[in-house]
């Protein structure tokens, strides 16, 4: 690293975190001129009942709200035009989100559809979206995807069977409300690969070529309060403290990698999340060790401080040496938290490994590793995970 | 941090975009554009505004809550100022009113309403048109933007058009009553003068007809006239000629009487049958050689004057007596005789027929001259049941249909004529297995008489010469030719028709009489 402190831009939209977040949504709404707005969210957080409070609260600002609960796990493109549907048709102003990455996502992808009037699949890659969307106010359910406060959208293109990355900053919220209340619903297996997600997010951002003096505040603290919090969370549920904790962890995470990308690790889940449909933050949370094998080299400093943030002390750095130290580490908590490491177990075969590198290596998310890496050096890390 | 190899420019140009150094994104970076947007709605709204003022017809706009936004100067003028008010406080006609009020109602429901309606103003009446449409937002009526034009002079213009158009229509109509009425007055005129050249061409026919056979009966009449004369002379010169052949007969008679062989040889020759066979050369050269044989110098005269005579075959005692002496001078004797004989016969006969003839000729002239005399009120029931009769073993059956007590006018004998013709022709048209039937009935003050037959039909080629005298379609011994000519001449004199219509199966002559000239028959 030439300059001690790079010039780097950091953007994060308008956020509120604590107890109670969540109930600004139509406040919110209202204030960003909608009168009229579309409430995205998926069907198990309507039954947890935290999607009809917030279009309680847009009622209660006088809000005419519409709502769209069509969104699956990683959601896909066809999900999407059916949203752009609801959204013209009810002739929507602006889009509230109650939800994880997945409502999230496919509000990016409905917003600026929506307001480009094109398949939101053209939007893949970095800064394609011509038209900022209509506002966009995130209420976030899970502490791991940070899309609340990213510029990040991740889509599902079944016709491809892949993943697509849209990096652009008009996907950056006009809002971003976490209320930790609504991690009180979260399943526990959810909650673990939507934390390991989180970790994820902080490690690359925190190794990323783009990486920054401001992400890099973010993305420390991050991995600090996941590894202070996660297996404390994924054990008791109900504490308020861890869960608190985590979900401004995401959040912090969420601001980090924005701003400063992601790396290798992200590339081959969105691949292999894309192929298997498997969960997000469970392909991260396998994937990731792998990521810091490959990458050490090229960040070692950085990941010994990792290290140090995961709670090594620096003797146990010192002693094990840093990789062996980070690697430990993040395997010991991924274990702590029930996510059993192989690739096999979600459903991949070595006959899928090529096809995914190739998928891999043309995502955007590659653009901020620390190491340059060719489909084939891919294939071999998934090899490794497999 | 690692910077990125050589040749990877695409990936760089990502990397500085993920940067995102060459924008500045904020809200406020929309400023100028939000600017430039308002810019562009003020002026905009100014020219619109400038349009909407100087426009030289009432403009106005009425806003989603039933109040008038906006009214240009024209609309100012005529009403006052009614920004805020309702259109119903508006000072208007309230008969107008309240048809306004309902287009008003109905344009702001999404339905663009347009109507000329007549109003009273201090200028006299006016047509004031209004058109009346929702301003759509969206899809969705946000109120009514309306119009009021005056409309006077079109409509004046339009219903002088109107009128115009309505003259020039009944203009046409009345034109083309008085051409159609034209053209039907001009297509009976024609009718009639076919009718009439029809009517002439007939009469000219008939009057050449006439003619033909008013001079063909003068011809005739005179030809029997000169005829007679001769005719009588002939016959009583044959009469005599025949007594004085009687005469000789009986001369002959005593001559041969006297016993003398020669007698006897010219009365044995004379004896010979009347209708004499012409003998051929070789007979005659056969009775030649007998009488050579006999002795006679010279036979061959002789023997041609003996076949003359009919004496071909004479006996041997005969030809030696013709050969004899004084045989000859008995053979010359019979020639004379025989031949005053053979002459006297056929003027007798010729004269005759010829008298035959002039007799029927003159018969047939009598028949076409009419008889007023004649003609009386007559049982033709009565007449025509004698139909019957002309049938016979050759023929077939006359069936009759005759109407009750139906009596005719005119010459009962003569009318028989035509019966009789008609009949005779039908039956022989019919032949044995045919069937004929006489029909009569009244036909107004007249009478009709029918004759049909069920034979082969009259042939097309020669319907136009059915009634011409000599015209005949039977074998030449069978008729004349004279019959339908003689009956349309006795029908002419009745001042009657006669006709008929033919198809193969069904052939009817059809007679009509006029009934008394001066009235009813009473039947």
């Amino acid at each position: 690293m030439s300059q001690t402190y790079p010039m780097r831009k950091y953007v994060v939209p308008e956020s509120v975190f604590g107890e109670g977040a969540s109930t600004l949504a139509g406040r919110y709404a209202r204030n960003l001129g909608a009168t009229r707005p579309l409430v995205v969210s998926d069907p198990g957080l309507v039954a947890a009942g935290w999607t009809e409070s917030v279009i309680e609260s847009c009622r209660a600002e006088g809000l005419s709200p519409l709502s769209f609960f069509d969104v699956s796990p990683n959601p896909r493109c066809t999900e999407v035009d059916r949203g752009v549907e609801a959204f013209k048709d009810g002739r929507c102003d602006a889009i509230i989100v109650v939800g994880g990455g997945s409502p999230m996502d496919a509000a990016k992808g409905i917003a600026a559809s929506a307001a480009n009037g094109a398949d939101v699949r053209t939007f893949e890659g970095v800064d394609k979206i011509a038209v900022p969307g209509p506002p966009l106010v995130c209420v976030a359910s899970t502490a791991g995807t940070g899309s609340e406060v990213s510029r990040f959208a991740i889509i599902n293109d079944v016709f491809r069977h892949v993943k697509i990355a849209i990096v652009s900053p008009k996907m950056v919220p006009d809002a971003a409300l976490v209320d930790p209340r609504l991690l009180s619903t979260v399943p526990t297996d959810l909650a673990a690969a939507t934390g390991m997600d989180a970790l994820t997010h902080a490690f690359e951002a925190y190794v990323s070529s783009a990486s920054s003096a401001l992400t890099d505040l973010d993305a420390r603290q991050a991995v600090r309060l996941i590894a202070k919090n996660l297996e404390r969370l994924i054990v008791d549920p109900g504490d308020e403290d861890a869960r608190g904790a985590m979900a401004l962890a995401s959040m912090l995470a969420g601001r980090a990698f924005s701003n400063a990308g992601l790396g290798v690790v992200h590339a081959m889940a969105h691949a292999l999340g894309g192929l298997l449909d498997a969960p997000h933050g469970l392909c991260n949370a396998l994937l990731l060790d792998a990521g810091i094998e490959v990458n050490f080299e090229a960040a070692a400093e950085r990941y010994s401080e990792l290290a140090l943030d995961l709670g090594a002390s620096p003797d146990e750095v010192a002693s094990t040496g840093a990789k062996a130290c980070v690697l430990e580490r993040v395997r010991a908590l991924r274990a702590a938290v029930g996510v059993v490491p192989g690739l096999a177990n979600i459903g991949a075969v070595a006959s899928d490994l090529p096809r995914l590198a190739g998928f891999a290596a043309r995502d955007a998310c590659l653009v901020t590793n620390p190491v340059r890496l060719s489909a084939d050096d891919i294939e071999k890390i998934y090899e490794r995970s497999l | 941090m690692n910077g990125h190899s050589d040749g990877q420019g695409d990936l760089d140009e990502m990397y500085q975009k993920l940067l995102g150094l060459g924008d500045s994104f904020s809200v406020k970076s929309h400023y100028p554009e939000y600017k430039a947007a308002e810019r562009h709605l003020v002026e905009s709204e100014a020219r619109l505004r400038t349009m909407f003022e100087a426009v030289p017809f009432d403009m106005y706009l009425i806003g989603a809550d039933g109040t008038f936004l906006l009214s240009n100067e024209s609309y100012r003028r005529n009403f006052g100022e009614v920004q805020g008010l309702r259109p119903e406080d508006v000072d208007i006609d309230p008969a107008m009113k309240a048809g306004f009020l309902d287009d008003l109602r109905i344009a702001g429901e999404g339905t663009t309403q347009q109507r000329v309606r007549a109003v009273e103003t201090a200028n006299g009446p006016r047509w004031m048109l209004t058109i009346l449409s929702p301003i759509l937002i969206d899809g969705v009526s946000s109120g009514v933007a309306g119009v009021n034009i005056d409309v006077s002079e079109q409509k004046k213009a339009e219903q002088a058009l109107l009128t115009i158009n309505e003259d020039l229509e009944r203009i046409v109509e009345s034109r083309t009553y008085d051409l159609r009425r034209l053209n039907d007055e001009l297509e009976a005129r024609r009718k009639a003068l076919e009718r009439a050249l029809a009517d002439l061409r007939n009469t000219q026919e008939r009057l050449v007809q006439t003619r033909y056979q008013v001079s063909v009966g003068r011809v005739l009449a005179a030809i029997a006239h000169e005829l007679n004369s001769p005719l009588a002379a002939t016959e009583s010169a044959a009469g005599q000629l025949a007594s004085m052949r009687d005469e000789a007969v009986r001369a002959i008679s005593r001559f041969r009487s006297l016993a003398d062989p020669h007698a006897k040889l010219v009365d044995r020759i004379l004896s010979r049958p009347a209708d004499i066979p012409y003998y051929g050369k070789a007979r005659r050269d056969a009775l030649a050689d007998r009488l050579a044989s006999a002795g006679y110098a010279e036979p061959y005269e002789l023997a041609d004057d003996l076949c003359d005579l009919g004496a071909a075959d004479l006996g041997d005692e005969d030809v030696a007596l013709v050969a004899g002496p004084g045989g000859a001078d008995a053979v010359g004797v019979a020639w004379v005789l025989g031949s005053m004989f053979g002459s006297s016969t056929l003027a007798a006969k010729a004269a005759r027929r010829s008298a035959d003839v002039v007799r029927s000729l003159n018969a047939y002239l009598e028949l076409a001259r009419p008889d007023e005399s004649a003609l009386v009120e007559f049982d033709i029931v009565g007449r025509l049941q004698r139909c019957a009769d002309y049938g016979s073993s050759g023929t077939c059956p006359v069936a009759l249909e005759l109407e009750e007590g139906l009596r005719a006018y005119g010459d009962p004998e003569r009318l028989d004529l035509v019966w009789e013709n008609l009949v005779k022709n039908a039956l022989f048209a019919a032949g044995k297995a045919g069937r004929v039937t006489v029909r009569a009935r009244s036909d107004g003050s007249g009478a009709v008489v029918s004759v049909e037959d069920d034979g082969a039909g009259v042939d097309p080629a020669i319907r136009d010469r059915l009634f011409d005298p000599f015209f005949s379609t039977k074998a030449q011994e069978e008729g004349k030719g004279l019959g339908l000519d003689i009956c349309r001449r006795i029908i002419d004199t009745h001042g009657g028709t006669i006709s008929f219509e033919s198809i193969p199966g069904r052939t009817v002559f059809a007679v009509y009489l006029p009934g008394r000239p001066d009235g009813d028959m009473g039947r």
